[in-house]
């Protein structure tokens, strides 16, 4: 058991991955599933039919407006079926499976980028583009319908080494392993992005990532910012008041308005990979664990993986499962089923035993007030609660801050009468959108 | 074990839930009341007993009929009607009728909590709602105090302070310590201060209670206190018996920190404690009621709403706008 600190100095005690695991490389699957569209943004536009031999790396979906890099197949093989697949947030998303023939077969040879320091910025943007990968989210970036004056620029790149500040086996290992690689891809997306300035956000107590990053020699590119985390300093508004030392206006500023973007390690080093080897982004670096898993593990695996086969990669599983949860205990995803499949952005599979899943039924708030104590923005969860309890969602946003909430889930962890606060303020915020567009739509 | 034939549960996040629960805040009130039970019991023997029994199992009884009426769910394993029930008859002295405990335990969670819905809906606290029915409406019956084991005077101290002026208070020669330990006349429960303070000591070290309201209650009760007392030692009290002498410690301890009736946010508490502290000095120097603190607490629960409205400033926001 470790103890992760939280904001407002309680701790909660949970089971890490021990550090130290290497990554391991995860056999080929079996067959994928690739949801087509991107968690509440614009549905891809597919490139292939049911029943159509892909090959590995070959394009399937691209967005219509370039706002989303293009999805690929991670694996060589048919297109079994298209249809509607039901995932835990959201409604139903057209999703493609493709199964695999075993053969591993690229449509065309890969062409490495030589020389890629001497390359323009925008040409390696492209690369970047078209293998899938975003270092930044793209609809920030200068592309060809936007022009470069209108688009902000980035002057600031914090590479989020400390991920959701929950442990993050995964980004420790990696900054263990690929700490080589990781200085190439920071000065890749300095070229890219012309940034003035880099930063890299490490846990002080993860030693070991420290020092392999201190070996590399990955200080003369980037400022190594060595944090006492607690979560949930991982998100970037508080990220970002912790670095610079001000705060992103709320609800409506962004970072990129104050010059600074906030990237992760693995999308820095996919970037690289992308450029170096000439492929495209398949894979994905995850770490498995949690009370109910046989061997945790850290793993780089096939995107659209269904969660069966990780787990039995893993050893299976040593008691009856509770939850499957994509993301961390405090704010992930709790998975529908074992066929649901790995997404381009999980680092985290974590399997809660039956045991510890508590089904207490929630009641009215008493008003005790911790939630206000430990709300990291400093917004009052009971009342936005209340407020979205009973739908009066635009009361909430105006007068307690609705939008500012960061949805880290510290309120209803803490909440005694085991209120679902996060679960009220997202109800609330998507009402509201939902409004927003209907009006848009007049 | 095969990943295959499982159901899984798909909730909201998050997954992993604090030990905190209301049943478990109201458990532990139980636990740091036990002292003061048991204190009541030694000075008043058998009388204790019997109008802790009639309230407790009143505010049981009633909390359940309400909910069976109110076709809500039933939480009587919650322990805020065992709670409610017990501090409303820590306010009342031992030798009161059956019949006047039943109605003002009743009155506390029927009117006090049930008719407002559910716990944190209630914007009065439930056990001073009950004494204050009881003590407007038959004050000569509530009146009846008896004397502690080992104590001849069956006045309570405040009581003599307010009806017979300082010379006799004084005259009596009440020992701080006598006080301290539970020697004097009044409420069953709210004699015994070390036992009081050792139940408040408990909760705030199982952070049951922020200390906020106690802090700002029994400050302000001294600072008030000790402002009149220096302007004119002949006709005020000295502010520690102030602290010491009626309910002021139940009230900051037990009373005041329910936080269904009391404020959300840091500041908050502490204003709120501020307020109660002034209410109760305002009522004991120029009030007819000797005591106050109920009183106080009612009226400061009125301007919790308002107080709520303290809150500190929210991330990204500028400074001054709401």
């Amino acid at each position: 058991m470790e103890k992760i600190k939280l904001f407002g100095g309680r701790d909660i005690e949970i089971e890490l991955p021990p550090p130290g695991l290497h990554i391991e490389e995860a056999v080929p699957p079996k067959n994928v599933i690739l949801p087509l569209s991107d968690k509440g943004r614009r549905a891809y536009r597919l490139l292939v039919q049911k029943g159509e031999m892909v090959s590995q790396g070959e394009r399937i979906g691209e967005a219509s407006n370039h706002s989303m890099p293009p999805i690929h197949s991670p694996i060589s093989g048919k297109v079994t079926d298209i249809k509607d697949v039901r995932y835990p947030e959201g409604a139903n998303i057209l999703s493609l499976f493709i199964e695999s023939d075993g053969k591993e077969q690229w449509k065309t040879n890969l062409v490495p980028c030589e020389n890629y320091m001497e390359r323009a910025p925008e040409e390696l943007m492209g690369i970047v583009r078209n293998a899938g990968v975003e270092i930044i989210p793209l609809e920030t970036l200068p592309y060809h319908k936007r022009s470069a004056s209108t688009s902000p620029s980035v002057r600031y790149l914090v590479i989020n080494g400390i991920g959701h500040s929950f442990g993050e086996a995964i980004v420790r290992q990696l900054l263990v392993e690929r700490s080589r690689d990781l200085l190439d891809g920071i000065r890749l997306a300095q070229r890219i992005l012309q940034t003035e300035k880099v930063y890299l956000a490490v846990d002080k107590k993860h030693e070991d990532a420290i020092q392999s990053v201190m070996d590399s020699g990955l200080e003369t590119y980037a400022e190594i910012v060595k944090l006492d985390v607690y979560y949930p300093l991982g998100y970037p508004n508080l990220l970002f008041k912790r670095i610079f030392g001000k705060e992103i206006p709320s609800p409506h500023g962004d970072a990129i308005d104050m010059g600074a973007a906030f990237t992760n390690v693995d999308s820095i080093l996919h970037a690289f990979d992308a450029i170096k080897q000439g492929k495209p982004q398949l894979k994905t670096y995850m770490s498995v664990n949690g009370g109910a898993i046989q061997t945790p593990k850290n793993l780089k695996v096939h995107i659209g993986t269904p969660l069966k086969e990780i787990i039995d990669l893993c050893g299976g599983l040593k008691e009856r499962p509770g939850r499957i949860i994509l993301g961390t205990p405090l704010d992930g995803s709790a998975q529908l089923s074992l066929e649901s499949p790995i997404l381009k952005d999980t680092r985290w599979l974590w399997v809660q035993p039956e045991k510890s899943v508590v089904t207490d039924k929630y009641r009215a708030c008493i008003g005790c007030g911790d939630c206000v104590d430990i709300c990291p923005v400093k917004v009052m969860p009971n009342f936005l609660g209340k407020f979205c309890e009973f739908g009066k969602y635009q009361e909430a946003a105006d007068q307690y801050d609705l939008f500012t909430c960061i949805e880290c889930g510290l309120c209803a962890y803490v909440c005694p009468s085991r209120r679902p606060i996060v679960h009220f303020i997202r109800l609330g915020k998507w009402e509201l959108s939902l409004e927003e567009k209907e009006n848009a739509g007049k | 074990m095969q990943a295959n034939n499982y159901r899984f549960y798909v909730s909201y996040p998050p997954y992993l839930l604090g030990r905190k629960t209301v049943s478990g805040i109201m458990y532990q009130n139980l636990i740091a009341l036990f002292p003061a039970a048991v204190m009541a019991l030694y000075y008043f023997r058998a009388g204790a007993l019997k109008v802790m029994l009639f309230s407790v199992l009143t505010a049981l009884i009633c909390e359940i009929g309400m909910q069976k009426l109110l076709k809500r769910d039933i939480r009587i394993s919650d322990g805020h009607a065992i709670l409610t029930g017990l501090l409303f008859a820590f306010l009342l002295s031992p030798a009161v009728p059956w019949w006047l405990v039943v109605v003002g335990s009743g009155a506390g969670i029927i009117l006090g909590k049930m008719i407002f819905g559910e716990l944190g809906n209630n914007p009065f606290n439930p056990p001073l709602v009950g004494w204050v029915m009881v003590r407007l409406s038959w004050s000569d019956k509530l009146n009846d105090w008896v004397a502690p084991v080992g104590v001849w005077n069956t006045d309570p101290p405040l009581e003599i302070f307010k009806l017979d002026g300082l010379d006799t208070f004084m005259a009596y020669g009440y020992q701080v310590f006598d006080l301290f330990i539970g020697k004097q006349a009044g409420g069953m429960g709210t004699i015994c201060i070390i036992a009081i303070l050792a139940g408040g000591v408990y909760l705030l070290l199982r952070r049951i209670i922020s200390w906020h309201i106690p802090i700002g209650l029994l400050g302000a009760v001294f600072v008030f206190g000790g402002i009149l007392w220096l302007t004119d030692k002949q006709a005020n009290l000295n502010p520690i018996f102030h602290l010491i002498a009626g309910s002021t410690m139940l009230g900051a301890f037990f009373l005041a920190t329910d936080p269904a009736t009391s404020p959300v946010t840091r500041w908050g508490k502490l204003s709120y404690g501020i307020i109660c502290g002034v209410l109760i000095m305002v009522i004991r120097t120029w009030g007819t009621y000797s005591d106050g603190v109920a009183f106080a607490i009612l009226l400061a629960n009125t301007s919790v709403p308002l107080l709520n409205k303290i809150r500190p400033r929210a991330y990204g926001k500028e400074k001054g706008v709401a």
